[in-house]
């Protein structure tokens, strides 16, 4: 079958007027809570996964698929009017965004950053489209040892990546891992971590968890912080939007760089959306003729981050799809999505389910269309967003988490598990753990755990059959080289620092 | 409400790191207990027996590495009132129903958001049973009752 004829498929699902609707209602929901400071996409996936289970596990996906990328546009709105991020991937974006709205150049910077994103996502769904086949087959080769080493880097990478200290991410990764192995033994049927409860044999709801560590968490983070609301900030009519033809001009090619940049990023395990736009951030203002003038307010130092974050978040859907391994923790709580819908993500998803793989590809295009047609007439309504009284607005997020968590299982069990897991999120936001890692360990313990006891046990035992492939082996070398580089790279800022003391 | 206001410094990176540190030994221990195998049929235990130890060691280093400056001022009204406002939802969705639940959340947050007012709380929480109800009652077919009568 050519690519045409699976993107025709894919298209017919996407079309469907239901897919359309619940594609909108994703991608407007993402945008929302991209716009409003202090709530991520991953608190809203997790507060409609509930919901998804009354649909069709690809109309499920498209809708949480939504989410993620609506909220890659959202969150460059309150970074260029307000200088406060949506999300952590808009940080780059008000390095230039915040000047150019006191520039009095905001509308066109919206503008600019709209079309970026949607130029970015389009190179990453392409990429998508071309690379996935291929990655799926190749990754059909792979054993138990292979996928140990892949998982492995995952996991390293994702919690050395983040800024910070490198100890605090991998005790969260391996704080995750252990979350991940409560409830009964695949193998052996041992239960284990139980503490006697029935609710705890099937382990830790995943629900539970993310709405704990990510909406109770958030909503207590913010409200103890001592932030003050967001000022209000003034609205634009698409006529004052428009950028003259220098401005557009001097954003084509950093959008284009921005794109590859994110798509190549994205697919890496251990990204994310926000490495990817500080990255091709990095790469612009090196290449630029004028290096000087970022942070002054200049349009490639928003269109390239913002082109690069949206490619990411399509771009890592290439790993989960593909082999079945998630790239950050949102992906992670996708992967867990689809398991929970009886969908195994991995290289045979695209032969056996092609209708689920094609019909989720195509619905990003939509998505894109939808999102480039509510974001730029609607900037109004999105600028009003941002002035919803936080008294309001986090009261009625509790409330959607507790119905949300009670209706997984229609017990309050879940909901106790959830404000547990508030109050451990409070505390790691507040000391600066990162909280993404411990939910990539939850949803990859049990399997790089399977894997590990897989290949011992087709080794008899031989622990040199971790390394028994080129391709684990270079997993590996890589995950040693995530290991290493954090703590050398930190040793070395810690010395510099003390000679410049001296 | 007057804010409670807690500096978190030092000696909450310790105690954290020692929290993660018997998170580990309860790792460890378990682990040990569920029976380690042998190289060819790990056995249930040996895998959180490897992970207690490694963020045992972790908990340590993290300890090692807290400074004075990481440390941060935190309002916890919120957290001293909106929690028990969730546990006593749960408490009550399945005998009081989801009107008594959610007033008594909404309640609950008016101490922890000082500009949430009386009868502001009150509009909010009539707007979120309604909507409720109509989203996830009759909407979703949720297994959830206006008053408890199920």
């Amino acid at each position: 079958m050519s690519v045409f004829h699976d993107l025709a498929m894919g298209f017919g699902i996407a079309l469907q007027p239901t897919a359309i609707l619940i594609c909108f209602a994703g991608v407007l929901l993402g945008t929302f809570v991209g716009v409003l400071p202090g709530i991520g996409a991953l608190a809203a996936i997790s507060l409609c996964l509930p919901l998804t289970y009354y649909m069709l596990p690809v109309h499920g996906l498209i809708l949480l698929a939504g989410i993620f990328y609506g909220a890659q546009y959202g969150s460059s709105t309150a970074a260029i009017l307000l200088n406060i991020p949506g999300t952590p991937s808009a940080a780059a974006t008000c390095l230039d965004g915040f000047p150019l709205s006191k520039k009095g150049r905001a509308g066109q910077a919206l503008f600019v950053v709209t079309l970026a994103s949607f130029f970015g996502g389009c190179v990453a769904i392409i990429l998508l489209i071309v690379f996935a086949p291929p990655l799926a087959r190749f990754a059909l080769s792979f054993g138990a040892p292979e996928y140990f080493a892949v998982m492995l880097l995952g996991l390293i990478a994702a919690s050395t990546a983040s800024s910070g200290s490198a100890a605090k991410g991998l005790a969260m990764v391996v704080l995750g891992l252990g979350l991940g192995m409560v409830g009964t033994d695949v193998t052996s049927g041992t239960y284990r971590f139980t503490l006697g409860m029935v609710e705890l044999t099937d382990g830790i709801n995943l629900v539970a968890l993310a709405m704990g560590l990510f909406g109770i968490a958030e909503v207590l983070t913010n409200l103890a912080s001592s932030e003050s609301a967001a000022p209000p900030a003034r609205s634009f009519r698409l006529r004052e939007m428009l950028p003259t033809r220098r401005e557009a001009k001097d954003s084509v090619r950093p959008a284009i760089r921005g794109s590859l940049i994110g798509s190549a990023v994205g697919a890496l395990p251990g990204t994310g959306p926000a490495i990817a736009a500080f990255l091709a951030y990095a790469i612009e203002k090196r290449v630029s003729r004028h290096p000087e003038r970022f942070g002054t307010g200049v349009f490639e130092g928003i269109a390239a981050p913002e082109a690069a974050n949206n490619a990411s978040v399509q771009a890592a859907f290439i790993p989960t799809l593909c082999i079945g391994i998630p790239g950050d923790a949102v992906m992670a709580f996708m992967l867990g999505a689809m398991i929970i819908h009886g969908i195994v993500p991995g290289p045979q998803l695209i032969s056996e389910q092609p209708e689920m793989f094609w019909g989720l590809v195509s619905s990003f295009w939509v998505g894109n269309v939808l999102l480039l047609l509510i974001t730029l007439p609607l900037i109004g309504f999105w600028v009003r967003i941002l002035s919803i009284p936080r008294q309001y607005l986090y009261p009625t997020i509790l409330f959607l988490i507790c119905v949300g968590v009670y209706s997984v299982n229609n017990n309050v069990f879940d909901v106790f598990v959830a404000v547990a897991f508030g109050l451990l999120g409070f505390v790691m936001n507040s000391l600066r753990y990162p909280v993404a890692p411990v939910l990539l360990g939850y949803i990859l313990g049990p399997l790089i755990e399977e894997n590990f006891r897989r290949t011992l046990f087709i080794s008899n035992g031989d622990v040199t059959a971790f390394a028994s492939s080129p391709v684990s082996i270079i997993f590996l070398a890589l995950s040693v080289l995530a290991l290493v580089w954090p703590l050398y790279s930190h040793r070395r800022a810690l010395r510099r620092a003390r000679s410049a003391e001296v | 409400m007057k804010s409670v206001s807690v500096r978190l410094g030092l000696w909450a990176e310790r105690i954290f790191a020692a929290f993660l540190f018997a998170m580990g030994g309860v790792l460890a221990v378990y682990g040990w207990d569920y029976g380690l195998g042998e190289m060819n049929d790990i056995g249930p235990g040996a895998f959180p027996l490897g992970l207690g130890l490694v963020l045992m060691a972790l908990a340590l280093r993290c300890a090692y590495e807290a400074t004075p400056e990481d440390s941060a001022e935190r309002d916890l009204s919120a957290l001293l009132f909106m929690v028990p406002g969730i546990v006593l939802w749960a408490l009550l969705i399945d005998w009081a129903g989801l009107v008594a639940a959610t007033a008594v959340l909404v309640l609950f947050c008016i101490p922890a958001e000082a500009k949430l007012r009386p009868l502001g709380a009150l509009v909010l929480a009539v707007l979120l049973c309604l909507a409720g109800w109509l989203v996830f009652i009759e909407g979703f077919n949720l297994p959830l009752t206006l008053f408890g009568a199920r």
